[in-house]
């Protein structure tokens, strides 16, 4: 099993996910280690949550208990694999900080362009990010 | 009297769904601490910032901050919230609106860069004294203040350079990350979340403060 940028691109922009997320999401997922790439394959193809169970949760136990979204469920169990107490700290917050990027995003990058500095990073629209397999 | 039975009747039902999720987390990991490979750096004038911060915690609740609160009724938790909430951000020389609430436990608070306003809900804290998370529900409070503030500090330092000697190249990245595109939701992905420059920054500064402060 495998899953395209175009395939990934098309679910998550359906649920209305913005396009920098989606590519965010994409590497995130492509820099993860074999397993946890194939749970979001699996998941991504069939709809089924790993068994796994890391740090005494599973995928499922976070999206249906604690209310996370499926990828982020996956990418919160990859990171309990490898940095277990940092994913545990956070985890544990209830972190609501509203977006500073929608708010005051443009003035700030306005006030960086007036001393000279690059606002952000050109999106590399054609950059090739390959397919993920399991 | 009776508005107060009623707002504690509603906010318990709220906190019994939040803390059905706080337990499944709670009871399989217990109190986590932030790791020191985590930890964004701190300079001298943070140093000195996170040392009064915990001076006024100590001034506003004394001592045991989870043993004061015990002991207050929601009304007087509510004032003592707000006070210091208005206090730190008249320590940190923001000009920004503060306010305390108590709605869904979902959102224990935020600054709304737009507006210049910090809003904190305390919904946590209107539990009764004996729950067993009490002493999580009142260092999450002061740690989602102080976190919210070091943000609104973020802000002013982007705005006027020098502020709190803050030096030009964590400025600068702070400032990129709050331009279009570049901040990421911890809802979208909470790892990337806790790695950007203005989240790793205020969820460290928190924890440098709540780490000392005094709680069962």
């Amino acid at each position: 099993m495998k899953i395209t940028f175009r395939e990934f691109h098309q679910a998550l922009a359906q649920d209305g996910c913005p396009e920098e997320e989606i590519r965010r999401l994409y590497k995130a997922v492509k820099a993860m280690d074999k397993e946890s790439r194939g749970w979001v394959v699996r998941w991504f193809c069939t709809g089924e949550y790993p068994e796994r169970e890391v740090e005494k949760v599973t995928a499922e136990h976070l999206v249906n208990v604690c209310g996370y979204r499926p990828i982020n469920a996956l990418i919160l169990l990859d990171w309990l694999k490898t940095e277990p107490e940092a994913a545990k700290y956070f985890a544990m917050k209830i972190p609501v900080t509203l977006s500073p990027s929608e708010a005051i995003g443009p003035e700030v990058a306005r006030l960086l362009e007036r001393e000279g500095h690059e606002a952000w990073d050109a999106p590399e629209e054609h950059e090739d990010l390959g397919d993920i397999s399991e | 009297m009776v508005s107060e039975w009623i707002v504690g009747v509603a906010v318990s039902a709220i906190i019994g769904v939040a803390a059905a999720i706080i337990d499944a987390l709670r009871e399989r990991w217990g109190p986590q601490k932030l790791p020191q490979a985590s930890c964004a750096q701190m300079s001298e004038t943070d140093q000195a910032q996170i040392e009064a911060t915990r001076e006024l915690i100590r001034k506003c609740f004394g001592e045991d901050v989870v043993e004061r609160l015990q002991k207050a009724s929601n009304k007087e938790r509510i004032d003592l919230m707000a006070r210091f909430a208005e206090e730190l951000a008249r320590q940190y020389e923001l000009d920004i609106e503060v306010d305390v609430t108590v709605s869904k436990v979902e959102e224990c608070g935020a600054y709304n860069w737009k507006e210049r306003k910090a809003v904190f809900n305390i919904a946590l804290l209107m539990v009764d004294g004996k729950n067993e998370h009490f002493d999580y529900c009142v260092r999450e409070t002061l740690d989602t203040i102080v976190h919210e503030l070091r943000h609104a500090v973020q802000h002013r330092a982007v705005e006027q350079p020098g502020f709190w000697n803050v030096e030009e190249s964590r400025r600068l990245a702070w400032a990129k990350n709050m331009t279009p595109g570049n901040y990421i939701s911890p809802k979208a992905n909470i790892r990337a979340y806790a790695a950007q420059p203005i989240e790793k920054d205020a969820v460290t500064f928190a924890a440098m403060v709540m780490g000392e402060v005094k709680a069962k």
